[in-house]
């Protein structure tokens, strides 16, 4: 039994203008683990990494404790990646699509398989490229599942989908989840998706892993503080990650929420953070400590 | 491999229809052709590269559907591995070249029913193999070095050369002689030999480099 389905240490990938540095990811067995970042953050890449795409420059890697560059079939058969950059062929359809791919994997279930292509509404006789986007990724989703999976790879599945199409992805990968079927690294930059159900939070900003822990110690060690803008000029700017003016107050990020939380400067207001303010107080250049300073 | 294959035989469904037109029209053209006058004459030229086409034309969509669709990502990440990849493109460009051999076959009961005319053009089917097995080493080396634009450029020019070396082969077998080999018979197969060997040994090598290539490919 293998206890984690990912492990990196120091992975490293350079191109000309975009460096992935020293990534340390740990996705434990049975868990889902959130990428979240800006575009451009490097999410991809180091999906690629992980799913044998691309040759780490440096680093070590192991996914469900192999080495996924040069993987032979024993690695492949257990791994099921869900991309907008890894697409089924459109002209086949559901069915022609099973015709060819379930000789790929001795575990395939075409009854399992039926049954999903039934629960997400899609025509077994329908070509691929007939299909909504929404459509696309479940039926992705529907052939990593009727493989038996150990661990799925998502990148970006719910960007460009509507609403209703996100949030029915969403229960099928926490019904997934819930079963226990599979690990789950699940990448976007919708931080919303991954509050349902994310166990963990990798964080990646301009190729570096900023933070990599559990969802709950995330958002318990961040929060939002609000105030009158002279409270940045005090000892308080120690504790803010980012932050803006307004006339006469800010908002601002603090990853120091339980040291505020026990001894609150008089006027400050201490509120939960969302993902998205993490990653939007993290992120934007201008919202720095020393942009505001 | 076999899945990659079945993939490629269910993705083709409408060049299969082409191919087959293809190979109908070459029978018919069997059927109707005489020693030394039909499209099937020994040195027919137009008849060496219209042979080409089944194999061409099963290889280059293959990789075009792969092209158009992004699915060499997906293929990547698939169990075969890289190496069985390469293997299926090679492969399908071997099976669809066994229809020369054939139409070779329909060519030669037609001689003896006595429907197309007494003489078996072997020069003709031998070149077209040859050229074909020479073609699909090209455009398959230059899709996995290079990827699927510069491939077409490859199979264009390769063609372009076929076209120039079936018109020496007719001219190598109608009057069986070559400049380049001394006596007239002994020109004729040396020559065909020539072309098969180097033929076999360019798509031998392609598939190596192919696979070589490929392993180190990052997508």
């Amino acid at each position: 039994m293998i206890d984690r389905a990912i492990w990196t240490r120091g992975m490293t990938k350079k191109f000309a203008g975009f460096e992935l540095r020293d990534v340390n990811l740990s996705l434990e067995t049975g868990s889902v683990l959130g990428l979240i970042g800006p575009n451009g953050a490097g999410k991809t890449t180091t999906i690629k990494l992980l799913g044998g795409l691309l040759k780490p420059d440096s680093g070590e890697v192991e996914v469900l404790g192999e080495n996924p560059w040069g993987a032979g079939p024993s690695l492949r058969r257990r791994l099921g990646i869900v991309s907008d950059e890894s697409q089924w062929y459109g002209p086949l359809s559901a069915a022609d699509t099973e015709a060819w791919v379930k000789r790929l994997y001795p575990r395939w279930d075409s009854a399992g398989y039926t049954a999903r292509l039934s629960e997400f509404g899609i025509d077994r006789r329908k070509r691929l490229s007939d299909l909504s986007k929404g459509q696309k990724m479940k039926f992705s989703l529907a052939v990593a599942l009727s493989h038996e999976a150990e661990l799925i790879i998502l990148d970006e599945p719910t960007s460009g989908l509507d609403p209703v199409s996100r949030s029915e992805l969403l229960d099928t990968l926490h019904s997934v989840v819930s079963e226990g079927k599979a690990s789950i690294l699940f990448s976007t930059h919708i931080t919303s998706d991954l509050e349902r159900i994310a166990d963990h939070i990798a964080f990646i900003m301009a190729g570096k892993i900023v933070f990599c822990e559990d969802i709950d110690s995330v958002l318990e060690r961040h929060a939002v503080i609000r105030g009158p803008a002279a409270l940045l000029d005090t000892a308080l700017l120690g504790y803010v990650v980012g932050a803006r003016r307004y006339d006469a107050a800010f908002e601002g990020l603090t990853d120091r929420a339980a040291e505020l939380r026990d001894a609150p400067p008089a006027g400050l207001i201490i509120e939960r953070a969302s993902l998205e303010d993490i990653m939007v107080y993290t992120a934007r250049e201008d919202y720095r400590v020393r942009a505001i300073a | 491999m076999f899945a990659l294959l079945l993939k490629d035989w269910l993705l083709l469904r409408k060049e299969r229809l082409i191919i087959a037109v293809v190979f109908i029209a070459l029978a018919l053209g069997v059927a109707a052709g005489g020693a030394g006058s039909g499209f099937f004459a020994a040195g027919s030229g137009m008849a060496t590269i219209i042979l080409l086409f089944p194999s061409y034309i099963a290889v280059s969509y293959s990789n075009a559907y792969d092209f158009k669709y992004g699915c060499e990502p997906l293929l990547a990440c698939l169990p075969p591995g890289r190496d069985a990849i390469v293997g299926s493109k090679y492969l399908l460009a071997l099976a669809t070249n066994l229809l020369i051999p054939a139409a070779a076959i329909l060519r030669a009961l037609s001689a003896a029913l006595g429907l197309g005319g007494d003489a078996f053009p072997f020069e003709l089917f031998a070149t077209s193999f040859s050229l074909s097995l020479i073609l699909a080493a090209v455009e398959l080396a230059a899709y996995f070095r290079f990827g699927y634009i510069k491939s077409r450029w490859a199979a264009m020019a390769v063609f372009a050369c076929a076209g120039a070396i079936a018109g020496i082969a007719s001219g190598v077998v109608d009057t069986g002689a070559s400049p380049a080999v001394g006596s007239a018979a002994g020109g004729s197969a040396a020559f065909l030999l020539l072309l098969f060997g180097a033929g076999v040994i360019l798509f031998a090598l392609s598939w190596l480099y192919s696979v070589r290539t490929y392993k180190k490919k990052e997508f």
